[in-house]
């Protein structure tokens, strides 16, 4: 796992759960993302996950993913991310999996590796970050959060996304994402129903 | 004024005793005090304990109930027999008794010098307290070393481990500057100062992980079309909105200079 070293004394905004993404994907506002400081991080994990192909015909996702991938594509440049030794593992088991004919009985677990790369992830960037500088961390989950919350060691402050939302509307000057929850809801509610066979359960949103 | 020759020469403190004080620290023995025995001597220590740093106290007693007020010792230095060293009242003869106010009990501190032949350049620090009911006069003698200013710079090592036995005097250009004490001492002055402990110097409680306050604003993902549902939801109704408020002023900070 590495984290490029940061020279700046701004805040790291750093993503750890696919939901931001994902809903913001839903409602074409990914460039807010970029609005607190212009550079985001991502762990590898989240990226993939919100990339790649869902394995259900079901999942909505599908119909935003190609805007998900152009957008990350696009801002290659300003997104960067994290590797994490749980993603890694995760990834060549999957592989052995699919390399033995993919086996749905026999399909690698990704239960809490959500939780379980947050350690890794944030260990990658000690000796990385000022003394004064701060993590930000973009997380909905409370199994997450809690996890987060349990680092001790490290400047971490950690939001959701109905606070990243309200930030944007009242600090950053995006009037719009006062009308996001609805845009929201209502892309979310018409769609169908949840992709079961999601390998990355604990960050998956839809 | 009543002089050495009316108090008992050689009242014994039984080593037994003294070594329940070393450990302890608090010397707990019978006697009609409940707390210190009626001696009728002066402790008699052995001389590798008198040597050492660890000596923490020292008990005298004063069985004359009146010479206690006028008993201001001069002069004699310490009796070394053998492999023994009988501290007796002359030992602490450069000590000023003035200051002790009898009978209120009241504690003073003194400061005295003992020249042994162990450690000629150690110097004792007493503190005294004078009991009316008992005539009991209780001397804290703690072994009390000297550094320059020189050596807190190229022995802090030793240093810290002589402040750990007893407070050292560091002393610059010959003159005592400051005191290097451990946190016991410290916090034990303090306490029978009546002071507050401050914070740095208490002791560090136990982490004790209790169940969190909830998280308001974290949403179970295990169904994440729920969360996602529940979430969008709550942001419309206005659930927690206050909290979301704080949190984006809170959010805002990082980013904005100046943000409220």
């Amino acid at each position: 796992m590495t984290a490029q070293r940061v020279s700046e004394k701004d805040p790291i905004f750093l993503i750890m759960d696919a939901s931001p993404i994902v809903m913001l994907s839903a409602i074409g506002r990914l460039d807010w993302l970029l609005e607190p400081c212009g550079t985001i991080w991502m762990t590898d994990m989240v990226m993939e996950e919100v990339t790649r192909d869902p394995e259900s015909g079901a999942d909505p996702r599908k119909r935003w993913l190609s805007y998900t991938r152009s957008w990350i594509e696009a801002n290659k440049f300003r997104i960067r991310r994290v590797e994490t030794g749980t993603y890694k593992t995760y990834k060549l088991a999957l592989d052995a999996w699919r390399a033995q004919g993919a086996d749905p009985a026999s399909k690698p677990d990704s239960h809490d590796l959500g939780e379980a790369s947050i350690i890794q992830t944030l260990k990658s960037f000690r000796g990385k970050v000022q003394p004064r500088q701060t993590i930000i961390v973009l997380m909905d989950d409370t199994d997450g959060r809690d996890a987060l919350r349990g680092m001790r060691r490290i400047n971490l402050d950690v939001f959701g996304t109905r606070t990243f939302i309200e930030a944007l509307c009242t600090h950053f000057g995006i009037i719009e994402a006062e009308h996001a929850w609805q845009a929201i809801l209502n892309v979310i509610a018409l769609d169908e129903p949840k992709d079961e066979d999601d390998p990355f359960l604990v960050r998956r949103v839809l | 004024m009543i002089g050495l020759q009316k108090l008992p020469r050689h009242l014994d403190l039984r080593e037994h005793a003294l070594l329940a004080e070393i450990g302890l620290v608090r010397l707990e023995v019978g006697g009609t005090s409940g707390l210190f025995p009626q001696f009728h001597g002066l402790s008699i220590l052995p001389a590798d304990i008198v040597g050492a740093t660890w000596i923490r106290r020292l008990f005298l007693l004063n069985q004359a109930s009146n010479s206690a007020r006028a008993a201001r010792i001069t002069g004699v230095h310490s009796v070394h027999k053998a492999a023994r060293a009988f501290v007796t009242l002359e030992d602490i003869g450069r000590i000023d008794f003035a200051g002790l106010e009898y009978p209120d009990c009241k504690v003073e501190m003194h400061q005295g010098i003992v020249d042994t032949r162990q450690q000629p350049r150690t110097s004792l620090f007493l503190c005294g307290f004078l009991t009316n009911e008992l005539n009991i006069r209780i001397l804290r003698v703690m072994t009390m070393r000297s550094f320059s200013s020189l050596d807190l710079q190229q022995q802090s090592g030793e240093i810290q481990r002589a402040a750990a036995q007893a407070p050292v005097v560091i002393t610059s250009h010959g003159k005592p500057r400051v005191v290097v004490m451990s946190v016991d001492e410290f916090r034990r002055l303090k306490t029978e100062a009546g002071e507050e402990v401050p914070a740095e110097a208490r002791p560090r409680q136990p982490t004790v992980l209790g169940p969190e306050p909830e998280d308001l604003l974290g949403y179970d993902e295990r169904d994440p079309v729920d969360a996602v549902l529940h979430m969008a939801k709550d942001a419309i109704g206005g659930i927690n909105q206050d909290l979301v408020r704080q949190e984006a002023d809170r959010f805002a900070k990082h980013f904005v200079q100046g943000a409220k």
